[in-house]
């Protein structure tokens, strides 16, 4: 079972992704900021995480780079999930080693689409309920 | 190379006239024959001449009639004039000459050397009689014109300058004469002229454009523009000659329009930004609400996960709906298109009321609120929906920016003797720069971003504030002792002296479960179906049209009780079926409720025009439209 880490501050859109995730059969977990999100990736070994880029604190785009420096992130990918969609911003979180760039609202199919994939690289089969 | 200049020799021989001819000929000057004295005083009155070559004995007159009649013409009255004449006579006396103005008296015949001579004298001393004129004419073009002239030294020192510039300038001859020219330039200013002078140097009539600074005696600096010329290799001059045109005035212009370019860049820049954030802000409620749509379509959705997810798609709902009427808000007070619908009212009530209503949401944030709210009633003139929102952004900003487990002061005073209702909110919070205070009510900029964002928010709440407080004839103020220690929030509202003379009528009890017949005309599908099932859950009939003409016969065949009509319709719009049923007997007592998107004050006076009784925005309230169907 994949497992999959959600960082976002609005309680809203992280609770609800992660309970989408859970119903597509993928193991999630949530946090709410990049310094937990630090600490909880390296004992959660997600295979990808899905990460806001306005946060409190650290922002996404330094939580990425700090998460590339993680050993144990070694074959993690890491998706911005972000409300900012200029080029500039396209650019920043390429630059912090991010694999794929998601403008908000994404369409969760779309996004299933990608964790299919993912799966499949991985040589996994596809979890399904 | 100097003029030839005009002798005139006046004669009545031809052959003498010849003689003259040959002998000044060597001279090289322009001669000019006259026979007759008549003939003599008309070229003198039309052209200058050096000197007058005058026999005494002529056909028409005597000379020293002619010499009489041309000294008192104007032109040639200095003109010298040498008398000849073939013997001295009596009639023609040498002193009689000499008082008519003659500088010689030559006696036939003459000695050519010594004629040539004499006259020699005189070009030479009207030719440097012109000089002088030019030379004073010059002077004179160059101190009254505005650009000033300097002559420089091969090592800049200023060896002549035309005095006006240095009276624009200041300085005194003594001043500036004598000093290196370097010396009055801006010294971020002198290496590039240095530089252009070594150059200047180098060339012969070289010249070169330069624009700089010079220093007045006052100390502030003029901006000219320099050319100077390499006139070093010219015997006469000697010197490099720099003119010089002020151009502080040209510069002030251009610096003036730099400066409003880079303000409108600066404005377009926060637009962005500003756009850049919006987009942002709208995004971010929109992707739970994608995602909860998602999670609601899983058949495996648990009843509890279902009631989660959609209370937290109307909390994001309800998110989205504030953020456009805020940016509505902004942009129509920014615009004066906001007006009042004000009304006697008191404050204190208000502003408990409202704030009770906002406790759980602050104890959620896990922020106490303290009420400090006079009991007696504090009463001004306002519209009661505007206020309240006055307060719920103050409030909102607290929420966003206090400590959690710390305190937002909520206080009311009335300042009977300022006539002003004081309304406070305080809180124990991250607090404000000082540089930020005045810029806080600006609406689109934002203080900063990194800060700022992922508390959420356009930003523009306090914009509103001011807004509103304003159009109420208040103030409203910040003040923050630093960061770190919390922020305070002040409006001031007029107060009203007398209490009002009625007292309030008690609301009339809605009448529950009225069972009605509702037609409902709109155009989108999906909000025609929402709007038919919600209506049906309230116990109602519903009909749906979903074009203009359409809902005009529905209603005409079906006579509904009430007519819930879109604005933005196809074929005949909201106004139009309006106007068609309130002009047809069997449709003109029909309750009429507008449904639309435009909520500006204009829209409402239209649709009332129209003959709506009443005006809803979408999305329209439940509850709201409940209440306006139960007095239906």
């Amino acid at each position: 079972m994949l497992r999959l880490l959600v960082v976002e501050d609005l309680p809203d859109s992280a609770d609800s992704m992660a309970i989408l995730l859970q119903l597509w059969g993928y193991q999630s977990a949530v946090v709410y900021d990049g310094e937990r999100a630090l600490e909880v990736a390296a004992a959660f070994r997600p295979a990808v995480v899905f990460l806001d880029i306005g946060l409190p604190g650290i922002d996404g785009c330094e939580v990425a780079r700090q998460l590339r420096r993680l050993p144990e992130m070694g074959t993690t990918l890491l998706f911005a999930i972000t409300g900012y969609g200029r080029e500039a911003d396209v650019q920043r979180c390429k630059e912090a080693g991010i694999d794929r760039y998601f403008l908000k609202p994404v369409d969760p199919l779309e996004l299933r689409q990608e964790l299919r994939e993912v799966e499949q690289a991985l040589f996994l089969p596809p979890d399904r309920i | 190379m100097v003029d030839q200049v005009n002798i005139l020799l006046v004669d009545d021989h031809e052959a003498s006239l010849l003689a003259l001819e040959v002998i000044l000929q060597p001279l090289g000057q322009n001669l000019v024959k006259a026979r007759t004295g008549k003939q003599a005083l008309h070229l003198l009155r039309e052209h200058d001449f050096a000197v007058v070559l005058l026999d005494i004995r002529l056909g028409d007159m005597n000379g020293f009639e002619v010499a009489q009649t041309l000294r008192a013409q104007q032109r040639s009255q200095h003109t010298p004039i040498i008398f000849l004449t073939a013997y001295e006579s009596e009639d023609f006396p040498p002193a009689k000459a000499y008082t008519l103005g003659a500088v010689d008296y030559l006696v036939k015949p003459l000695v050519p050397e010594i004629l040539r001579a004499k006259v020699a004298v005189f070009i030479d001393l009207f030719q440097n009689l012109r000089l002088r004129q030019s030379e004073r004419r010059l002077r004179a073009l160059l101190e009254n014109a505005w650009d000033g002239v300097s002559l420089l030294a091969p090592d800049g020192t200023v060896l002549e300058n035309i005095p006006d510039n240095l009276h624009r300038l200041g300085y005194s001859q003594e001043e500036y004469i004598g000093h290196r020219g370097f010396e009055f330039i801006h010294p971020d200013d002198q290496p590039a002229v240095q530089e252009a002078m070594a150059q200047l140097l180098q060339v012969p009539g070289a010249k070169s454009k330069r624009q700089y600074r010079l220093r007045r005696k006052d100390g502030s600096w003029c901006w000219v523009e320099a050319i100077g010329t390499n006139l070093l290799h010219d015997p006469a001059v000697r010197a490099v000659v720099v003119n010089y045109r002020d151009i502080d005035s040209q510069k002030q212009l251009e610096y003036e329009l730099r400066r409003q370019a880079e303000e409108l860049a600066e404005a377009h820049r926060q637009k962005d930004q500003f756009l850049a954030m919006l987009a942002h802000e709208l995004r971010n409620p929109l992707a739970p609400l994608l995602t909860g749509l998602h999670i609601l379509r899983q058949p495996q959705t648990t009843p509890e996960a279902q009631e989660q997810t959609r209370a937290m798609m109307e909390r994001q709902l309800h998110h989205v709906s504030h953020l456009v009427d805020d940016l509505l808000d902004v942009s129509r007070i920014l615009r004066g298109k906001v007006q009042l619908r004000r009304e006697r009212l008191d404050l204190g009530k208000l502003v408990r009321t409202e704030a009770e209503d906002r406790r759980a949401v602050l104890e959620q944030a896990g922020l106490d609120l303290l009420l400090n709210i006079p009991t007696t009633p504090v009463w001004v003139m306002g519209d009661p929906t505007r206020l309240t929102q006055v307060l719920n952004n103050l409030l909102d900003n607290a929420t966003k920016f206090a400590d959690r487990g710390r305190k937002v002061t909520v206080q009311l005073a009335a300042d009977v003797e300022g006539r002003q209702a004081i309304l406070s909110v305080r809180d124990e919070g991250i607090g404000i720069e000082p540089e930020l205070l005045s810029r806080l009510f600006s609406p689109f900029l934002q203080a900063d971003r990194s800060l700022d964002r992922p508390r959420g928010g356009l930003g523009l709440g306090l914009a509103l504030v001011k807004g509103l407080a304003e159009l109420h004839g208040g103030t409203v103020e910040a003040s923050s002792t630093g960061p770190g220690r919390g922020a305070e929030f002040t409006v001031r509202l007029p107060l009203e002296r007398e209490p009002p003379a009625l007292s309030e009528a008690p609301a009339a009890a809605p009448t529950p479960g009225k069972h009605l017949h509702i037609l409902v005309v709109e155009d989108n599908q999906d909000a025609a179906t929402s709007l038919r099932l919600l209506l049906e859950l309230l116990g109602h009939e519903v009909q749906v049209a979903y074009t203009g003409p359409d809902g005009v016969a529905a209603a005409r065949q079906w006579r509904p009780d009430v007519v819930l009509c879109d604005i933005g319709l196809p074929g005949l719009d909201g106004y139009g079926v309006a106007r068609e049923l309130r002009l047809n007997p069997t449709t003109a007592r029909v309750r009429l409720l507008a449904l639309t998107g435009y909520g500006a004050e204009e829209d409402h006076r239209l649709s009332r025009e129209a003959g709506f009784d009443h005006h809803l925005v979408k999305p329209a309230d439940p509850m709201e439209l409940q209440r306006l169907l139960e007095v239906s």
